[in-house]
C-alpha cells in the first residue's frame, strides 16, 4: 500500500513539473503571439494619438455631402487602426476649417491631448482641402487638395494620413471581389459602391484579385464545364482554362502566373501552374490523395499553401512553385480549410473545424507554427487578406445568412460589409 | 642511499609534473579557444540584430521621408507660386505694386518652409541617430538554435532575403551537426535561386549532401542542382546527378521524379547495362 502511495506521488509530481509545465509553456507562448499580433493594431492607449475635427461646408448646400464625409474619415481611420483616435466629444467647441483657426494649445492639453490633428471644409460638393498636423511640434505634415463624391475624398485623405504615420499604403482605397448570385461583384472595402463585375449568366465561383487588383481569376461555368477564366480590370476576358474535368480555387501569383486545383480531364485532384492567360498548364503535385485550395505567397511568389487529405484528413500544406519541397506546414487534425497567404508573407490565414468546434477563423505564424483563433460567432470560412497585412476579409453566417464581414488582424472589431448576401471574398488594392 | 633515493624521487616527480603541466597549459588553452568561440557567436548575433535594426531603420527611414516628401512638395508649391507671381508682375505692370507685395508674402512664406524643413531635416537626422538604442527583435536569443531558423525562415518568407541567407549562414557554422542544419543550408541555395545567383546556388546545393546525406532535404538539394545543371545546358552533369538520385534515393519523391525526366531526356541512361559478351576462357600467362 505505502508503496502504490509513494508510486502515485512520483507520478504525480513527474506530471505536475513536466505535465503542467508544458501546458504552462505552451500558453504563455500562445500569449506571447497574441501579445505580438496586438501591437500591429493600435488599441487605445497604444499609439499615437489622433484627433479627427469635424470638416466644415465653405459652400453652399454641401452640409449633406459633409456629414458623409466626416463619417466616412472617421471609419476609416479607425478601421486602419494606425492610431488611438481621441472621442470627438473632448475637442474644443470653436470649429477648425483651415490652419489660421488651430491654436495648438487647445489640442495638445487636456482633454483632448493629441499628438495630431486632421481637419479642413469642403469647398464644393466634389472638392475639398485637408491638413494634418503635428500639434506637439507644431508642423503642418500634409495638406492635401482632393476631388470626387465624399466618400472618395474621405478614403482618400484617410489614405493619405495612413501613409504618412505608418510609411504603408492605406486600404480605404481598396477593393473587395465576391460572389453573389451566381456572378462576380466588387465593392469598396467597406462595403460600399458594390457593383457587379462579370455577366456569364451561368455559375461564378472562387474569385481571386491579383496583388495589384489589376486581374482577376476565377472559375466559371459558361463553357459547360467549370474553368479558370481571366480578366482584366476592364472585364476583358485574357485567357481560361480548357479543362473537362472539375476545376476549382485560382489564385493570382505576383508575376501573373496562376496556381489551381483541378481534376483535369477526370483524374484526381491536383495543383497545376499555368500562365497568366490560363495556358501551358503544368501539373505541380503528384499523388493520389485530394490537394485543393492552392494560395501563392504572394511576397515571394515562390511558394504556394495548399490542402491535402495525404496524411487522412485535409491538412495545409506547402509546396515550391517548382512541384518540389512539399511539407506539411500545419497538423492539428480535424479538417482544415481555405489558407490564404498574408501579403507581407509573415501569415496564413485558414479556416478549420478546431476538431470538429465548428468552423472558424485561424491565424498562422508561417515561420513559427504558432497559431491564434480569431473569430467565435457562427461558422466562418474563405478568409482574405488586405493589401497591408493588417485585415481579414471572411464570409460568415452569424447574422443566418452567409455575408461577407472584415476584422482586424486580432480578430478585433468586426464589421459586417455585406447585407444581401455574399461569398468567397477576395481583397485587394 | 639516502641521497640518491632522493633523487630519485625528484626525478620522478619532475618527470610527472611535466605532462601535467603540459596538461593543464592545453587545458587553458582549450578554456580560451572556447572562450573565444562563445564571443565570436555572440559576435555573430549581435550582427544579426545589427541587421535587423537596419532593417527597422530602413522602415522608419521610409516613413520619414514620406513626410520629407510632403515637405518637398509643399515647398515646390510655393516656388511655383512665386514663379507665377513673378510672370503676373512682368505681364501686368498696373497692378505691380499689388504683386510685389504678394511675391514678398510668398517669399516669406517659403523662407518659412525651408526653416521648417530644416527642422525636419535636424529630427531626421536625430532619429537615424538614435535608431539603434530602439527595442528590437527581443526573442532572438544568442544560442537558440530554434528561434534562429524560425527568424530565418521568416525573413525568407516575408521577402527579406539577404537577412535570410545571412541568417541561415550563421545557423550552418553555429548548430553544423543539428537536425536542421541541411535545412538551413538548403534555404541558402533557395535564396540564392531567388535572387537569379544560378552558379552560387549550384555550389550551396552540392553542400546539402555533404552536411547529411540522408537529411530530408537532401534529394530534393539533388534535384534542383540536376534541374538547374540542365537549365544550363550542362546535360551530361545532370543525368549523372538524376541518376544518382534514381539510384540512392529511389524511394523519394525526387527519386521518383527523376526517373521521369531521365524517361524524356536520357532514356538510355535508364536502360539496364548491356550484357557481357560470351568470349571464350583466355589462358592467362604469368608475367615474369
Amino acid at each position: 500500500m505505502r508503496k502504490v502511495l509513494i508510486a502515485i506521488s512520483v507520478i504525480s509530481i513527474v506530471f505536475g513539473v513536466f505535465g503542467w509545465g508544458k501546458i504552462g509553456a505552451q500558453q504563455q507562448q500562445q500569449d506571447d503571439f497574441r501579445k505580438q499580433i496586438g501591437t500591429i493594431i493600435v488599441t487605445p492607449g497604444g499609439g499615437p494619438s489622433l484627433a479627427v475635427a469635424d470638416f466644415q461646408s465653405r459652400a453652399s448646400g454641401v452640409d449633406a455631402v459633409t456629414t458623409t464625409f466626416n463619417e466616412v474619415l472617421w471609419n476609416d481611420l479607425k478601421f486602419a487602426g494606425v492610431s488611438n483616435l481621441v472621442g470627438k466629444s473632448l475637442y474644443p467647441k470653436t470649429k477648425l476649417a483651415d490652419p489660421a483657426s488651430l491654436k495648438y494649445d487647445e489640442w495638445v492639453n487636456d482633454p483632448v491631448k493629441s499628438d495630431y490633428v486632421a481637419f479642413g471644409s469642403l469647398t464644393g460638393a466634389n472638392s475639398a482641402q485637408g491638413y494634418l498636423y503635428d500639434v506637439k511640434t507644431q508642423s503642418q505634415l500634409l495638406t492635401a487638395s482632393l476631388a470626387g463624391d465624399a466618400r472618395e475624398m474621405a478614403h482618400q485623405f484617410a489614405d493619405q494620413i495612413v501613409k504618412l504615420l505608418t510609411g504603408q499604403d492605406g486600404i480605404a482605397t481598396s477593393k473587395i471581389a465576391y460572389i453573389a448570385n451566381r456572378e462576380v461583384f466588387m465593392m469598396g472595402y467597406d462595403g460600399f459602391g458594390a457593383r457587379q463585375f462579370t455577366r456569364d449568366g451561368s455559375i461564378a465561383l472562387f474569385p481571386s484579385l491579383s496583388v495589384d487588383g489589376k486581374r482577376l481569376a476565377y472559375v466559371s461555368y459558361r463553357s459547360g464545364f467549370p474553368n479558370v477564366v481571366v480578366r482584366g480590370e476592364d472585364g476583358l476576358i485574357i485567357g481560361s482554362t480548357q479543362f473537362k474535368g472539375t476545376t476549382t480555387s485560382p489564385s493570382v501569383a505576383p508575376d501573373g502566373r496562376i496556381v489551381f486545383a483541378s481534376s483535369k480531364d477526370g483524374g484526381s485532384m491536383e495543383l497545376f501552374v499555368a500562365n497568366e492567360d490560363g495556358s501551358g498548364a503544368r501539373r505541380i503535385t503528384n499523388g493520389r490523395s485530394v490537394n485543393i485550395s492552392p494560395r501563392w505567397n504572394p511576397k515571394t511568389g515562390r511558394e504556394i499553401a495548399f490542402v491535402s487529405d495525404r496524411g487522412g484528413s485535409p491538412q495545409i500544406y506547402i509546396i515550391g512553385a517548382d512541384g518540389t519541397n512539399e511539407r506539411p506546414l500545419l497538423s492539428m487534425g480535424g479538417q482544415m480549410d481555405s489558407p490564404a497567404w498574408s501579403p507581407d508573407g509573415r501569415f496564413i490565414a485558414f479556416t478549420w473545424d478546431g476538431g470538429g468546434g465548428g468552423f472558424h477563423i485561424y491565424l498562422a505564424d508561417v515561420a513559427s507554427g504558432q497559431v491564434l483563433r480569431l473569430t467565435r460567432e457562427g461558422r466562418n470560412e474563405n478568409p482574405s487578406w488586405s493589401p497591408d497585412s493588417r485585415h481579414i476579409a471572411f464570409q460568415s453566417n452569424r447574422t443566418g445568412r452567409w455575408e461577407i464581414w472584415a476584422m482586424h488582424i486580432d480578430g478585433s472589431e468586426p464589421r459586417q460589409l455585406t447585407r444581401t448576401g455574399g461569398r468567397s471574398p477576395s481583397w485587394s488594392k | 642511499m639516502k641521497k640518491s633515493f632522493l633523487n630519485w624521487v625528484a626525478l620522478w616527480l619532475i618527470v610527472l609534473a611535466l605532462p601535467m603541466a603540459a596538461l593543464a597549459q592545453s587545458k587553458e588553452q582549450k578554456e580560451k579557444i572556447d572562450r573565444m568561440a562563445a564571443q565570436l557567436e555572440e559576435l555573430k548575433t549581435e550582427l544579426i540584430l545589427l541587421q535587423r535594426q537596419t532593417q527597422s531603420m530602413q522602415d522608419t527611414f521610409n516613413k520619414t521621408m514620406g513626410e520629407l516628401n510632403t515637405l518637398i512638395v509643399q515647398m515646390g508649391d510655393n516656388i511655383a507660386a512665386v514663379r507665377r507671381a513673378q510672370s503676373a508682375i512682368s505681364t501686368n505692370t498696373t497692378d505691380t505694386s499689388g504683386q510685389i507685395s504678394s511675391m514678398g508674402e510668398r517669399i516669406t512664406a517659403t523662407n518659412s518652409r525651408m526653416e521648417r524643413l530644416s527642422e525636419q531635416f535636424a529630427s531626421l537626422r536625430k532619429l537615424i541617430e538614435d535608431i539603434p538604442k530602439m527595442p528590437t527583435f527581443t526573442q532572438l536569443t544568442p544560442g537558440n538554435a530554434e528561434q534562429l531558423f524560425a527568424a530565418a525562415y521568416s525573413d525568407y518568407s516575408r521577402g527579406n532575403f539577404d537577412l535570410a541567407l545571412s541568417e541561415f549562414k550563421q545557423y550552418v557554422e553555429t548548430f553544423p551537426s543539428s537536425e536542421l542544419a541541411d535545412n538551413a543550408q538548403y534555404w541558402i541555395a533557395e535564396i540564392l535561386l531567388a535572387q537569379k545567383k544560378t552558379n552560387e546556388a549550384l555550389v550551396e546545393l552540392e553542400k546539402v549532401a555533404q552536411i547529411n546525406a540522408q537529411g530530408d532535404k537532401t534529394s530534393l538539394a539533388l534535384f534542383k542542382r540536376a534541374s538547374l545543371l540542365l537549365e544550363l545546358g550542362r546535360k551530361d552533369e545532370a543525368v549523372a546527378q538524376y541518376l544518382v538520385l534514381v539510384k540512392d534515393y529511389a524511394k523519394t519523391n525526387e527519386g521518383t521524379l527523376a526517373t521521369q525526366q531521365l524517361q524524356q531526356i536520357a532514356p538510355e541512361a535508364l536502360a539496364p547495362p548491356p550484357a557481357p559478351e560470351k568470349t571464350p576462357p583466355t589462358r592467362r600467362t604469368k608475367k615474369p
